[in-house]
């Protein structure tokens, strides 16, 4: 056809006819068309009337030839409004709906997009691997680790990336320093997001894991304490029946500080603890201990209780926790007293995985 | 393909007409369609009830018409799950009824993930069942069928996988019927900055502010971005308006204590329906003690002060208990007995124990529905759907509704967002008119 020109098809109505054959006809009509000589294929709403037919037209159509049809509606106004579905997207626009969906975390609504081309198992088992990880069920997905590295590898990522990713199976163990990282790497997720009320559940959490690893205790699988292995320092656990709880944790620190100071026979406040003589695991243990009873920290952790995600309906803004933590985001606050614990992550598994995500897209799109 | 078959019955009126004898004309249709279905265990039907408007309507006015209706319905059609969708429109351009369906048809798309949906030809006028039919398509594709009925038989012709949204606008509408207002906001601000400002995409920026504030629980800020929408007249802007006044209410006025809750709801509602069970977990808790807390104040003749220590619920739920049996509380019994019940409390164990309470457990559907439901066998849209329908039975005992508010909000945002953009392809066209001939030939119509 040249550019300019047109036909009309025409299929006629017998209001008698029955389904089966109808829907034969209009597949005998349009059997005959040869689609790629036409640009665009144009649908008018015009001869309407015809519900059943004009349906089946419709829907024939866009069986056949979707990325080529467009429908018109005509007798509402003058304008001509159409609405387009290409299927052959553009690779760049297709890679681009992608990049954005995955690094908003919508890893659901990326699949979706994806679900109608043939993109291998590696992209599906890794968007498994992203569901596990924001469900926080790693062991459903304990192999995806492995595969995360092995497509990291292969787009020469970083080799220390590569073996923090294989190293993060220990998640599906729940290993406490796996947890602390992955509750470092989410909060940092959703602070980016500033979806506030999940930032600050999570972390709470990642405090209360720190300073769990920090007394030298672990929790065994029915979250009982118990005193962990291997650990540069440890506290002895209470006599009386703790729970896993952050606030728990820190009457005991209490404790601990009002014990040294009878056996410093001093007394031990914010002014002068870093000048007195302290053994290293005492001195340790006080810095904790006043790291977390600062009063403007505390109220950075009591936001997780003032709003919805606790006991309030406090809202919270981006500014206002900056503010309580001296001018600097909450996870900047806490990254000295992680790193004096060699529990600060170096790496995050979901910018990882989103990394491996694009790659592997970026390459099934070639 | 073996996955079941959902059809999607549809029944346009007008708000004038005699709705029941509108939807008697459709019950023989309907029994007739449903007898020649494979006899399944209860057959399952979406009724979209498309009712045409002269103006637009609070949308408490939409929640009771659906009341309506399906309690109408249910009671013709016993033995068969009838569900009942009500999709208001004013006008039947294409445009504008495709963006009343969207929230809607996507929502279908997210209870029913993994079944085909029917849309049963020959049912609703032409415009909106065209109209349905292409959002329909869009959104389910592959999913997406045509039913013929044919006397007491019906033929299916489905949909080959073969096509995926595009450009801009798709991705814009996933974000938005997905919830996801930053990034929704992100891309609208990208598109501005390359395309310049339009009106409407102004007052859809203000939107998206105005909802992310609220999904933080940030009120005040979510009333300065309402602001630069006030003047437009619309009885969802009017009624937000309303509701984030009373979210604005100090602790201890009813009116906005129970206006908190209901957004507690709706947000819960979001969250479920995202299957984002952690988010939906990390604010559940505390719906279930707001609920205690208000019972606890409004609930007798007396207002209370709440309990000084609202950290042991337990205490709360045996003084209410106190209270009830002293005849010093009386009303909301309904509410009490839900946010009291098994059901609730081990639901909220697993919360306890998981990576958002103090453990480091991990959410699985399968063991979050069996506590909530008590019975391991429901699919999951069913016990989403329980969950959805407790909720709305306390909401209406502690006095107010739940409603589909951040469905229509998308739908505002779409609808804008669509005038803005065919305003700006039309200047494009008209730049172009004197090259563009395949289009100037199409003038005939």
């Amino acid at each position: 056809m040249i550019p300019g020109e047109f036909d009309i098809l025409q299929i006629s109505y017998f209001p008698e006819e029955n389904v089966k054959a109808m829907l034969v006809r209009i597949s005998d009509v349009l059997n005959g068309v040869q689609a790629e000589n036409y640009q665009d294929i144009y649908i008018s709403t015009h001869y309407a009337k015809y519900g059943k037919l004009y349906h089946a037209v419709s829907h024939e159509c866009m069986r056949r030839f979707a990325n080529q049809l467009t429908f018109i509606d005509s007798d509402r106004s003058t304008r001509v409004s159409y609405l387009d579905m290409e299927p052959f997207l553009q690779k760049e626009r297709l890679f681009q709906i992608c990049r954005d969906l995955i690094l908003s975390g919508n890893y659901s609504a990326a699949g979706k997009v994806l679900q109608t081309r043939p993109m291998g198992t590696e992209m599906s088992r890794l968007l498994s691997l992203a569901d596990a990880l924001i469900r926080f069920t790693p062991e459903q997905a304990k192999p995806e680790f492995n595969l995360l590295a092995d497509v990291l590898e292969r787009y020469h990522a970083d080799q220390e990336a590569v073996a923090f990713c294989r190293g993060m199976q220990k998640l599906c163990e729940q290993d406490a320093g796996s947890v602390i990282t992955y509750l470092y790497n989410i909060s940092e997720f959703y602070y980016e997001q500033e979806q506030l009320v999940e930032f600050f559940v999570y972390y709470y959490r990642l405090v209360e894991e720190w300073v769990l690893y920090a007394m030298g205790w672990d929790v065994g699988y029915g979250n009982e304490l118990r005193l962990a292995k291997g650990r540069e320092f440890s506290l002895p656990l209470p006599r009386e029946r703790i729970q896993t709880y952050l606030h728990h944790y820190i009457r005991v620190l209490r404790n601990e500080r009002y014990r040294l100071a009878r056996k410093y026979r001093s007394q031990i406040d914010r002014t002068n603890w870093k000048n007195l003589p302290l053994s290293e695991q005492d001195r340790a243990y006080i810095e904790i201990c006043m790291f977390l009873t600062e009063d403007r920290f505390n109220e950075l952790l009591e936001l997780r209780h003032e709003g919805v995600s606790g006991h309030g309906f406090e809202d919270f803004t981006l500014k206002e926790c900056i503010e309580l933590c001296g001018g600097i985001p909450p996870l900047e606050k806490l990254d000295p007293m992680l790193a004096r614990w060699g529990v600060k992550p170096e790496h995050n598994i979901i910018q990882l995985l989103n990394h491996a995500l694009l790659s592997v897209l970026d390459e099934a799109l070639q | 393909m073996d996955e079941p078959l959902i059809p999607q019955w549809i029944v346009t009126v007008h708000e004038y007409d005699d709705a029941v004898s509108r939807l008697q004309q459709e019950y023989n249709f309907i029994s007739r369609f449903l007898s020649a279905q494979d006899a399944q265990e209860p057959p399952l039907l979406y009724l979209w009830y498309c009712i045409q408007v002269d103006s637009e309507r609070e949308a408490q006015y939409w929640q009771e018409v659906r009341r309506k209706v399906q309690s109408v319905v249910s009671q013709t059609f016993a033995g068969v799950q009838l569900r009942v969708l009500v999709v208001p429109y004013i006008s039947t351009s294409l445009e504008d009824l495709t963006a009343a369906f969207a929230p809607y048809i996507h929502k279908i798309s997210v209870i029913h993930p993994l079944d085909r949906l029917g849309q049963v030809v020959g049912t609703g006028d032409p415009a909106v069942a065209h109209a349905f039919f292409i959002e329909a398509i869009k959104q389910w594709e592959d999913r997406y069928v045509s039913l013929y009925p044919d006397d007491f038989a019906y033929t299916a012709v489905d949909t080959p996988a073969l096509f995926v949204e595009k450009s801009w606008h798709s991705v814009f509408r996933q974000l938005v019927l997905n919830y996801d207002y930053r990034d929704a906001l992100q891309a609208l601000n990208e598109r501005i900055r390359l395309q310049g400002e339009e009106e409407e995409l102004t007052l859809v920026k203000h939107a998206l502010k105005m909802l992310v504030d609220r999904l933080n629980f940030a009120f005040r800020q979510a009333s300065v971005h309402l602001k630069p929408l006030e003047a437009i007249p619309h009885p969802l802007i009017a009624q937000t308006k309303e509701i984030l006044n009373r979210l604005l209410l100090a602790e201890g006025n009813r009116d906005g204590d129970l206006e908190r809750i209901a957004e507690l709801y709706r947000h819960l509602d979001l969250y479920l329906e995202m299957d984002q069970l952690h988010s939906f977990f990390i604010r559940f808790y505390r719906a279930r003690e707001a609920v205690l807390q208000f019972i606890y104040r409004y609930g007798g003749d007396a207002v209370r002060e709440a309990p000084t220590s609202p950290h042991v619920i337990h205490q709360l739920i045996e003084q209410i208990e106190e209270d009830y049996a002293k005849e010093e509380l009386y009303r909301y019994v309904a509410a009490y007995f839900y946010a009291k019940s098994k059901n609730v409390t081990d639901t909220l164990q697993l919360r306890n124990v998981s990576i958002v309470g103090h453990g480091r457990r991990g959410f699985r559907d399968k063991s979050v529905w069996e506590k909530y439901t008590g019975y391991g066998g429901h699919p999951m849209y069913k016990s989403k759907l329980k969950f959805e329908r407790d909720s709305a039975l306390v909401l209406r005992d502690l006095g107010t509704d739940s409603d589909e508010h951040f469905s229509e909000w998308n739908q505002w945002i779409l609808t804008q967002v669509s005038k803005g953009v065919h305003k700006y392809e039309q200047e494009a066209a008209a730049a172009n008119s004197g090259t563009d001939t395949t289009r100037a030939d199409l003038d005939p119509w």
